[in-house]
């Protein structure tokens, strides 16, 4: 079983990604499960093709301990399983317990059992100890961090890294490498091929920027399912293969901020 | 008895007498129920789980049989609940949780205020306490206090508890009101004892105790404040008086009340100068003459079968604590008024090496005793009647005199403080070798 969890800054198309590369496993036969850990709730709509209609932590609201595994955990797309921890609502309590309950709650129902993936799709930057425990409490062995070649991705990025780095030395968890996904930013692949190089990592795709996964998503659907022979399957396919025959694991070398960007600025200025 | 192999044994008891150099060590929580649990028909929701309320009641039982097995022991008159805060809370918030427990203490106890302390768990997640206690006071219609604080998650939070709940009571409740000039307001957290103790000086100048704010008074005697003379800062803990000063002047400034804050009557010359001061500053100096004279003489009288039997009697004195929590003025007032012998005072290592000096400078001003660290100490003595020690001391026959780190003030407390010695010095072995010197 292999534990992949996706990391990076809101907004950057970290539930794309993850989804697309389920449905790429998935179209393999390998047996998936992804699990949402952001109170908004929508990391497995592109697979289910609705958002979640009821999340772990709902459940655990309503029910107290008595849930069951049928309430929590949804097939989408090829048999994919899909769950989400879910959250309060925006200004309330405290988002970051609600992923350590709701993914403590996923063990104890042996959710993931029989699964040949697992990816973890977590809320933008590790922003207090709730959302680095698919990192810390050996959820999660191979990260995978979404970014663009913008300064605040990098920026949230190069933070996930420091993330990984702290727990890398007392458990299993390394960087499997960074994801570019296109923001038209002028020398943005090569940009992002020397920070990942300089924080001791590998850029294992680019995925330019294309319509088509726009599409997909408002017909709430993966780029694997909505288009399938289309190019951007296509790099999701490559991305996929690559995450599972990925070995090149590391732990990485986060920059300071002040060479963060002179870095951006040197490649913005070419 | 050989006094280096009694010292050679001297292992302190450091889990019983512990000071940290923290300023506090207790939740705001825990200052908010001293400042309001007291009062009458008050309720206080602790917005916390429910283990931090059973901590609380805990420590009052303790605290209320402790005084009573001295003769005092005031019983808390408000009622203390928990909005009982559980995992989904600190997840979903806990604000309806709140609404509900402000609700059943509303119709269950009909207070005639009720007061919310926030935990950590509140803090962390941020529920918003104030907006609840309005909503929930328009449904309820009694009054729904907050303070801005939130367990540990203050600086020095137990006053900062302290301070922001009498704070909330002044602010709603308090009104200014024509003065009544033989009325006092105390400020502070003081036992009985020592309430009736400052009731009998301040009779000397025909003024009585209106209250103790912000502890024990029903909402009535709460709302009088302001009608006050004038008000005295009293209990408080040694160098921790900044939050009861900070209460005094606020009533100060809001309701023109003067303050005296200067000295506490604890031992012969501070009695004396807190009873000048109060002559002055009613402009009866003569008053405050007689006042000091009565109680030589109240003393003297008092103090005469016990000072005989202490005459002296040889004593070292083995000090843990650093000034902040060690009143040498007082302990020596004591040691001189008793005719005591003091052979050797011992500084223990538990004494932090930047306080030391600073100490053993405090202490050569009232004695000529000589002075030893505890890791050069190699002295052999004879026998001593007793130690003054500031920490026990495990395994040792010697009998032990506990230097309390709060001194008990006024005439009264010097005459326990000899009271104590002399029957320690007369118990048989057998029935106790050491003995706090509280009240």
């Amino acid at each position: 079983m292999k534990k992949i969890a996706v990391y990076g800054k809101g907004g950057i198309g970290k539930s794309t990604t993850a989804a697309n590369v389920s449905a790429a496993l998935a179209e393999q036969n390998y047996k998936i499960c992804q699990i949402g850990c952001d109170p908004k709730n929508d990391s497995t709509r592109l697979l289910l093709g609705k958002i979640c209609p009821s999340t772990v932590l709902d459940c655990v609201k309503k029910y107290g301990d008595d849930i069951l595994l049928e309430q929590i955990l949804h097939y989408g797309y090829l048999d994919i399983k899909c769950a989400e921890a879910g959250g309060p609502e925006p200004g309330v309590g405290c988002a970051g317990r609600g992923i350590i309950v709701a993914l403590e709650k996923l063990k104890e129902l042996n959710a993931v059992n029989e699964c040949d993936y697992i990816l973890y799709d977590v809320l933008g930057d590790v922003v207090c100890g709730g959302f680095a425990v698919p990192i810390r409490e050996g959820y999660a062995s191979e990260i995978y961090i979404v970014s663009s070649g913008e300064l605040m991705s990098l920026y949230a990025a190069n933070n996930i890294a420091k993330g990984i780095q702290r727990f890398a030395n007392r458990g299993r968890v390394r960087l499997g490498g960074i994801i570019g996904n296109s923001r038209n930013i002028k020398n943005e692949k090569a940009l992002l091929e020397e920070f990942t190089k300089q924080i001791n990592s590998n850029l294992i795709a680019f995925i330019p920027r294309d319509e088509v996964v726009n599409q997909a998503e408002i017909h709430r659907k993966t780029v694997i399912e909505y288009a399938p022979d289309t190019p951007a399957a296509g790099v999701y396919r490559q991305l996929a293969q690559k995450i599972a025959s990925n070995s090149d694991l590391t732990i990485p070398k986060p920059l300071s901020f002040d060479e963060l960007e002179k870095l951006v600025f040197e490649y913005g200025n070419k | 008895m050989n006094w280096k192999s009694w010292y050679l044994n001297m292992e302190i008891n450091k889990a019983k007498y512990r000071f940290s150099d923290t300023k506090c060590s207790s939740c705001s929580m825990i200052g908010v129920w001293r400042a309001a649990g007291y009062n009458d028909k008050s309720v206080i929701i602790f917005h916390s789980p429910k283990a931090c309320a059973h901590v609380t009641r805990e420590l009052d039982v303790s605290s209320f049989y402790y005084d009573l097995a001295r003769g005092c022991g005031q019983r808390s008159r408000g009622i203390l609940l928990a909005s009982n805060l559980q995992d989904q809370h600190s997840i979903f918030g806990g604000e309806e949780q709140l609404f509900a427990c402000i609700e059943y203490a509303a119709k269950q106890y009909q207070p005639e205020y009720i007061m919310i302390a926030n935990s950590c768990v509140a803090g962390i997640i941020g529920d918003d306490t104030k907006k609840v206690a309005e909503m929930a006071e328009e449904q309820v219609g009694i009054p729904v206090l907050t303070v801005p604080c939130y367990g540990f998650l203050d600086k020095n939070p137990y006053y900062a508890g302290y301070y922001y709940a009498a704070y909330a009571l002044i602010d709603r409740f308090m009104t200014a009101k024509p003065k009544n000039k033989n009325k006092v307001t105390l400020i502070g957290d003081i036992s009985e004892i020592t309430h009736h103790e400052l009731a009998r000086y301040l009779q000397y100048f025909n003024l009585e105790i209106g209250g103790c704010f912000p502890s024990g008074l029903s909402l009535d005697k709460i709302k009088q404040i302001p009608a006050s003379a004038f008000i005295i800062t009293v209990g408080g803990k040694v160098g921790k008086t900044e939050h009861l000063w900070r209460i005094a002047n606020l009533l100060a400034t809001r309701f023109s009340l003067s303050v005296l804050q200067d000295a506490f009557p604890v031992g012969l010359a501070n009695t004396a100068k807190w009873l000048g001061t109060i002559g002055e500053f009613l402009d009866q100096p003569e008053l405050a003459v007689q006042a000091i004279e009565r109680e030589k003489c109240y003393l003297d009288a008092g103090s005469t079968v016990f000072r005989k039997n202490l005459y002296h009697n040889h004593t070292a004195i083995i000090i843990g604590r650093s000034l902040e929590f060690f009143n040498p003025e007082w302990l020596f007032e004591i040691i001189v008024y008793a005719n005591l012998r003091v052979d050797s005072i011992i500084i223990l290592n538990v004494v932090a090496e930047k306080e030391r000096d600073q100490l053993m400078e405090a202490i050569k001003r009232y004695t000529d005793a000589p002075i030893y660290l505890e890791k050069d100490f190699s002295a052999e003595f004879t026998a001593l009647d007793f130690v003054l020690t500031t920490h026990e001391l495990k395994k040792n026959s010697v009998k032990q005199f506990i230097i309390p780190v709060f001194p008990p003030y006024g005439s009264n407390g010097i005459l326990r403080s000899l009271q104590q010695l002399s029957e320690l010095k007369q118990r048989k072995n057998h029935i106790g070798r050491s003995i706090c010197g509280t009240f």
